[in-house]
């Protein structure tokens, strides 16, 4: 793992997911399609290079949407995208991890991010639709996105973050 | 000592005991951060400031990029629009020669009676262009950063619009930067709530209070009119400028429906707002005159 470009791309993926994909989302899909390219990678960092990596890449960048984009309050990212991430490399690590597998588990995770995010914002009573609305309006569509953007970056994600010396062994993508 | 021991045993498994504390941790940070804050701390200026710097790199071409096609694709309607504007502008030269008539006339009867210099220009409400340097990605946290921060003079509840109309208010400000909260975050239950004062440009006594959004239906919702308000369907709602906050006359929305609102005692309007909020590239911020003293910090419903 090349630690240097791994993080300089999760920082463009940063700026990518922030400034130019916006524009990119139709007129009638906004406020619903939320896109979460950073937190894919810290979990692809935590199935293919280990939780600690995870950790790291998904705190530091928690961290920067929280403060950048201050809105309501700060800490939510930093907490779910740090522990969620974390979490996938514990039972996952050293694994190997399939790209279905992959899939699914990001899915999952994604889920997870956006549910509990809703969650805390209830709890603090920043929103007050209920879980249903919300799930139908953002989740699910999101849900969809970070998907197919996992798809899309599964074997550079995995060409990039796995070690140098497992990699002979399995070469099934 | 005993107590101590068994009490570590319970948290034997390391993990769990530093997960514990990483929860109480992050409850009390997201409980600190979500009141009013008028100032950040060095670490969160640092780190926003310079993020922003390198986001508006990348958002104000991509917006070039988008529009350029979106001005292939309207190719097709600008001779219609131009038609209309020209219609507009005509109209446009009409009205500034009443307008500067009556702004004379206005001066000359402000001189006469003896307008204090304090209010004359308790109207004079600033609009300082910004440019949005980076939309947020979370769905319930919609913020978007502007240019302008505390080193020129923005103050967290300034209201930004655009040619629309009101788009939200300044949520946090960093030194160079600040973050707006679109007004369709309003929500009367957050601890932090928010209220807009508003009436209507058809009849000026109408009065209500904007502190909530619908994000099902996808209006704002304006409570405490009177039974008696003469406000209708189809009215185009503007900010009262009562609290001082706010400058009279900001457009919100047109009225999509009035109903008898939850306790009856009063009516509830349903309204859409005027502004786009998606795809936006420059905003203005309305700065109020500063008057030698703090005008009323809110526009709190009477």
């Amino acid at each position: 793992m090349n630690t240097k470009r791994v993080i300089a791309l999760t920082v463009l993926l940063f700026m990518l997911e922030t400034t130019i994909v916006p524009w990119l989302i139709p007129e009638s899909m906004h406020g619903r399609l939320a896109p979460h390219f950073v937190f894919v990678a810290a979990l692809y960092a935590g199935m293919y290079a280990g939780r600690h990596p995870a950790l790291f890449i998904g705190l530091i960048f928690g961290m920067m949407q929280d403060i950048v984009f201050y809105g309501h309050m700060l800490g939510v990212h930093t907490l779910l995208m740090g522990s969620i991430a974390y979490l996938t490399g514990l039972l996952l690590e050293g694994k190997r991890v399939p790209m279905l597998a992959a899939l699914f588990v990001i899915a999952l995770c994604c889920f997870l991010y956006d549910s509990a995010a809703y969650g805390i914002y209830r709890v603090f009573r920043v929103t007050h639709e209920p879980y249903e609305f919300v799930l139908m309006q953002s989740i699910a569509p999101s849900l969809f996105l970070q998907t197919g953007f996992a798809l899309a970056a599964y074997v550079p994600a995995r060409r990039l973050l796995e070690p140098k010396a497992k990699k002979d062994g399995d070469e099934e993508e | 000592m005993g107590r101590v021991s068994e009490l570590f045993r319970i948290f034997r498994n390391r993990k769990l005991f530093v997960l514990l504390i990483v929860l109480i941790v992050f409850a009390a940070i997201m409980g600190f951060s979500l009141g009013q804050r008028d100032n950040l701390t060095w670490p969160e200026n640092f780190v926003g400031d310079s993020v922003s710097f390198v986001q508006q790199w990348f958002y104000k071409p991509a917006g070039y990029l988008a529009g350029l096609f979106e001005d292939i694709r309207t190719m097709r309607d600008i001779y219609r629009e131009n038609e209309e504007l020209r219609n507009t502008v005509a109209r446009y030269a009409r009205d500034r020669v009443m307008y500067n008539r009556i702004e004379l006339e206005n001066e000359r009867l402000k001189e006469a009676l003896a307008f204090k210099e304090r209010q004359k220009r308790m109207f004079d409400y600033e609009y300082v262009i910004a440019h949005v340097v980076a939309v947020s990605t979370d769905p319930l946290n919609p913020t978007f950063k502007i240019n302008l921060g505390s080193t020129d003079g923005i103050r967290p509840d300034m209201a930004v619009v655009t040619t629309d109309g009101l788009v939200g208010l300044v949520s946090r400000v960093f030194p160079l930067y600040s973050t707006v909260m679109p007004i369709t975050q309003l929500n009367g239950e957050s601890s932090g709530a928010r209220a807009i004062s508003a009436t209507v440009m058809e009849h000026k006594e109408s009065f209500g209070v904007i502190e909530d959004y619908d994000a099902q239906r996808g209006m704002l919702v304006m409570n405490r009119i009177a039974e008696s308000d003469p406000l209708s369907v189809g009215d185009v709602v503007i900010t009262s400028g009562l609290g001082g906050v706010y400058p009279y006359g900001l457009v919100i929305g047109t009225v999509e429906t009035r109903q008898v609102g939850d306790f009856g005692l009063t009516h509830t309007a349903y309204i859409k707002p005027a502004a786009q909020f998606d795809k936006l590239a420059e905003v203005f911020v309305v700065v109020p005159p500063d008057l030698g003293e703090a005008p009323a910090s809110e526009e709190e419903a009477p």
